[in-house]
């Protein structure tokens, strides 16, 4: 069995081989935003997921004129082959990739095993921080095929779709609000969304090196519990990071056809007034 | 998971403190605010220490650089070095 779209993933050989090809850019997006500062990969360009991607006001990703932007000031083009790397297994690499796939950019990819494997294979990072030359970006109309907001989450519950709940397991429970070692905040309840199951987005990778684990062994992990290619899935976590890394795999090394990443999850679905919860 | 946060107050003849830290280097948000607080209030008293309030990053406007998991994560810390000094209070 392979990967049903391999070409979304790069390893790190290839990386290596394309830092001076002026059709790729590189982006780094890390859950600790200073990793870039001290050391990227030589070439690569830096989107937070924080502070670049989110609209200051309202809690929304910045919109499609803020999104062109951010693309010209990085030397983007419609046409760059994008490749997303960073640290955490590439929890915030995908989900940029997932904003990138939302404002329709075309060539997209993922480092396979983001930072930890670039830095445990010893490869060169550096602090130099590159400009490129500013580009025209013209976004796409969003995508709301790869997005659930709340009403579809009822909806989907309604008509018992599948979801899939990417939390660690005491999250899931409703034992903690947030991953052990994190600070508990964020959700005035603990719980599930009713009818989802527990696949944590950890047991998708390779803890060694951040790799995604084998084809056959990733469809096995979401067919025994339900998940299935047919039909819509929406997966979800606690503020859409780890999510993007299941919808990430789901849509693009399995192939499932309509998968939804549900931003707001638990940080929305838990705060919600009067939403069904299940422990 | 984010790698927890070791941290050990050393008290000084004069009774005040000086923190140290251990967080890996995978963690440089987190040094780094290690880093401002240590700074801050490394050769103070303890009963200066637990005085500081919570939200002594609001000035600095830090709340706009990074978010609100992180800043948690900062009065975590904060919470941690009070509770550390709250031990050596009176002694």
């Amino acid at each position: 069995m392979q990967y049903a779209h391999p070409e979304y993933l790069v390893d790190t050989e290839w990386v290596a081989e394309n830092l001076n090809n002026s059709s790729v850019r590189i982006v780094e997006s890390d859950e600790d935003a200073l990793l870039y500062a001290i050391g990227h990969i030589p070439g690569a360009v830096q989107v937070d997921w924080f502070t670049s991607l989110q609209n200051s006001l309202r809690r929304e990703f910045i919109g499609r004129e803020k999104f062109e932007q951010l693309c010209d000031s990085l030397g983007i083009s419609n046409d760059t082959t994008v490749v997303f790397y960073g640290d955490k297994s590439n929890w915030f690499a995908c989900y940029a990739l997932w904003l990138f796939q939302y404002y329709g950019h075309d060539r997209l990819r993922l480092m396979n095993g983001g930072r930890q494997k670039w830095e445990l294979e010893k490869r060169p990072l550096v602090k130099d921080v590159p400009t490129y030359t500013r580009v025209r970006y013209i976004t796409k109309p969003a995508d709301n095929s790869i997005r659930a907001y709340r009403g579809d989450v009822f909806m989907h519950i309604e008509a018992s779709g599948m979801l899939v709940d990417v939390r660690s397991p005491k999250e899931y429970s409703g034992e903690l609000l947030h991953m052990a070692n994190y600070p508990q905040e964020g959700a005035m309840r603990g719980g599930h969304i009713p009818g989802a199951v527990s696949i944590p987005w950890s047991t998708t990778v390779n803890e060694a090196d951040g790799t995604f684990k084998a084809p056959d062994a990733l469809a096995e992990l979401f067919e025994q519990q339900g998940i299935r290619p047919e039909g819509e899935v929406i997966a979800y976590c606690r503020i859409g990071e780890r999510s993007s890394l299941t919808w990430f795999v789901l849509k693009f090394l399995l192939g499932y056809a309509r998968v939804k990443n549900y931003d707001g999850s638990w940080t929305e679905w838990g705060n919600l007034v009067d939403a069904p919860i299940e422990k | 998971m984010h790698d927890p946060v070791f941290l050990f107050a050393e008290k000084q003849p004069d009774g005040s403190l000086v923190f140290h830290f251990d967080i890996p280097p995978q963690s440089p948000t987190v040094r780094g605010l290690a880093a401002i607080l240590a700074n801050g209030l490394n050769g103070c008293q303890p009963a200066q220490i637990v005085s500081i309030p919570a939200d002594f990053y609001a000035p600095m406007n830090l709340q706009e650089a990074i978010s609100y998991q992180r800043l948690n994560g900062f009065q975590g810390v904060l919470a941690h070095m009070k509770q550390a000094a709250a031990r050596h209070l009176g002694g």
